[in-house]
């Protein structure tokens, strides 16, 4: 497959097909749930040892923001060089950022009924994440309603443009702004030392990181199916 | 000149305070130290390992299928 027939720059093809971030993605995982499980953590009053948690959820929603903001790059790059494969792109790493919004739902309220006693507490940072996540996947959706390809991708494009700049309010700014049962609320930085402490950020940031990563592969797995997929078919 | 009955009363309350020193890894917020000292939590590790090891294992033999794929196509 000639990957230079699909006019894609230097830094997507690196994201479809170069390997060296791949391993990186697998020794971050492990990592991830070694340290994340061995490590000293605080000893706190209501988590307990349950903040180990935070090196599994917290990081869906940093790389669910991560893998938007490639999409929200790919949409521009699309709506500029109407190059139907930043389409195809974006729209793969929308479909990952969707399953990672729910499995940061999912396992936020899992985590909530056993500290905060309820699966759902209507905390503003629980309730603006649910909104984001409903966004993404009203795109979805949409994507799915509109038959011919080039206004498919057009409106896909301009929809992901709009979903970003309502979703990076919601997600990052709404939350610490008012009093709420999460860290990082009330005025506070989520990232500064009032809820994390070295012992946790020694695991976090690469944990972070690596489920970025385990993202970005399952996105490019699925993008270069359906390169494939075109190809075979001879939609090209 | 110090009041005997002060006196009295402190020495009787500090020594209720004695129980302090009886402190262990179990005070405090209580964690999973009993996992942890039975070596419990060394199988909740090899779980997740396993598991992680068969999804990436997964991982790997779809990019070898795609890369196969790929290249019978592109000829």
């Amino acid at each position: 497959m000639n990957q230079n027939n699909y006019q894609l720059n230097s830094f997507t093809r690196g994201l479809l097909w170069a390997n060296w971030w791949k391993y990186l993605c697998i020794l971050l995982m492990f990592y991830t749930v070694i340290g994340g499980l061995l490590f000293p953590v605080p000893r706190l009053d209501i988590l307990n040892e349950t903040i180990r948690n935070i090196h599994f959820h917290v990081p869906m929603w940093f790389a669910m923001m991560i893998i938007l903001s490639f999409a929200f790059g790919y949409s521009i790059a699309y709506l500029k060089t109407n190059n139907k494969y930043y389409d195809i792109i974006a729209s793969q790493a929308v479909n990952i950022s969707v399953v990672y919004g729910f499995l940061g739902l999912a396992t936020g309220s899992l985590w909530a009924k056993f500290t905060w006693n309820d699966w759902w507490n209507n905390d503003p940072r629980q309730s603006t994440a649910a909104v984001a996540v409903l966004i993404y996947l009203a795109y979805v959706v949409l994507r799915s309603s509109i038959e011919d390809e080039d206004k498919r991708a057009k409106v896909a494009a301009v929809y992901k443009i709009f979903a970003f700049f309502a979703f990076i309010p919601l997600i990052w700014v709404v939350p610490r702004l008012t009093a709420s049962l999460h860290p990082g609320s009330g005025g506070n930085n989520p990232l500064g030392d009032l809820d994390l402490n070295s012992q946790i950020r020694i695991v976090f940031y690469p944990a972070i990181f690596g489920w970025t990563l385990l993202g970005l592969w399952i996105a490019s797995l699925k993008i270069r199916f359906q390169l494939l997929e075109r190809k075979v078919l001879k939609l090209d | 000149m110090y009041n005997k009955k002060i006196v009295t009363y402190l020495v009787a309350f500090l020594s209720t305070q004695l129980v302090l020193l009886a402190q262990g890894e179990g005070s405090g917020p209580a964690m999973a130290d009993l996992m942890r000292s039975s070596g419990k939590i060394y199988v909740v590790v090899a779980t997740i390992v396993l598991m992680l090891v068969v999804i990436i294992a997964l991982l790997l033999l779809y990019e070898k299928r795609i890369k196969k794929l790929e290249e019978k196509v592109g000829k």
